[in-house]
């Protein structure tokens, strides 16, 4: 707890004290200091990723449920160097989870904040800026998120974690448990697919 | 399906890129309701079974031991005077008459008859 307390006074913002092996060592032993310390590290990227998954609704309840599993999880895992794939792959777990509850219509609400989630977009972003540059980068957000709702939720989170997130096909290939070779297949598919749909958008790359 | 040409490809992976959804701002809450609902790690078993282990295995070993140790050892007298007492005893019981009656018996046995045939006893000192 302690040394946990001292990498936060050293440098609270960039959180440089301590790597992400030693936080996860730290944390294995209970220290919670250390875990807000990856909290905080982590969840934009999980944030993100649920979010082009799922849409906005319940996203804090998905937030919240993959870093409690982590917790809960983290003394069982074996090596430090793997936790961003460990991590990514209890977000996708999370997000299938959330997937399967709308399929079987258990939360109809949800199901309908996902269908307006542009609504939302557009009503937050409109009623603060009046800029056209805004505005146009809100539109192509709109048309993002309408593409990747297009796509099957396999082919998405493909798209999702490599282009959009960052992450090599190797990584990918692990965190969904498949064969690389099924990434490559799904995601030249899935990009075929976005780039269609943006060009009948009007978006011509 | 068209395939895309490279640079195509950059072209919809930066666009993606730079115009991916932002997701909304997390609660203000979000943090310490996250930490408040974390229990404490177990802590793992194999420690806490030798630590329970031990107490109970040093206390059967002294118990063993203590009775062993009762058994086998002889309780010898600590007083002096006792203990002169038990030499003595001792030392009369090795050079009595009865000792010399069983040895008499036993160089009978053994030994020619002696031309002399003298009945002079024969001392022996039997080790105990």
């Amino acid at each position: 707890m302690l040394a946990c307390q001292q990498a936060s006074a050293v440098d609270a913002e960039t959180e440089t004290g301590f790597t992400d092996r030693e936080l996860i060592l730290l944390c294995q032993q209970g220290d919670r200091d250390c875990f807000r310390l990856l909290y905080q590290r982590y969840q934009q990227r999980v944030r993100s990723t649920l979010y082009q998954l799922c849409g906005s609704a319940s996203l804090d309840d998905l937030v919240q449920e993959v870093f409690f599993k982590a917790w809960k999880g983290l003394p069982k895992l074996k090596t430090a160097k793997y936790f961003s794939t460990w991590l990514y792959r209890i977000s996708w777990n999370v997000a299938t989870d959330r997937r399967r509850k709308l399929a079987k219509g258990k939360d109809r609400t949800s199901l309908n904040d996902d269908k307006t989630w542009s609504k939302e977009l557009h009503s937050n972003k409109l009623a603060s800026t009046e800029s056209t540059p805004d505005l146009m980068q809100l539109h192509y957000q709109d048309l993002v998120q309408r593409g990747l709702n297009n796509l099957s939720f396999e082919h998405r989170a493909v798209l999702v974690l490599h282009d959009l997130e960052d992450l090599p096909q190797k990584q990918v290939a692990e965190i969904l448990n498949i064969p690389v070779g099924t990434v490559k297949s799904r995601l030249f598919h899935a990009r075929n697919s976005l780039k269609k749909f943006l060009e009948q958008q009007g978006i011509s790359l | 399906m068209t395939n895309l040409h490279p640079d195509r490809q950059n072209n919809l992976v930066s666009f993606l890129r730079h115009n991916q959804p932002v997701p909304p701002e997390a609660s203000p809450q979000l943090e310490q309701q996250l930490f408040a609902s974390l229990e404490p790690h177990p802590k793992p078993r194999r420690l806490r079974f030798k630590i329970a282990w031990i107490p109970g295995a040093i206390a059967t070993g002294f118990v063993f031991t203590s009775i062993s140790f009762g058994f086998r050892t002889p309780r010898i007298a600590l007083e002096p005077k006792d203990l002169e007492k038990f030499l003595v005893k001792n030392w009369h019981n090795t050079v009595g008459h009865n000792s010399y009656t069983t040895t008499e018996n036993m160089a009978a046995d053994w030994l020619l008859p002696n031309s002399s045939e003298s009945q002079q006893p024969t001392l022996a000192i039997y080790a105990q």
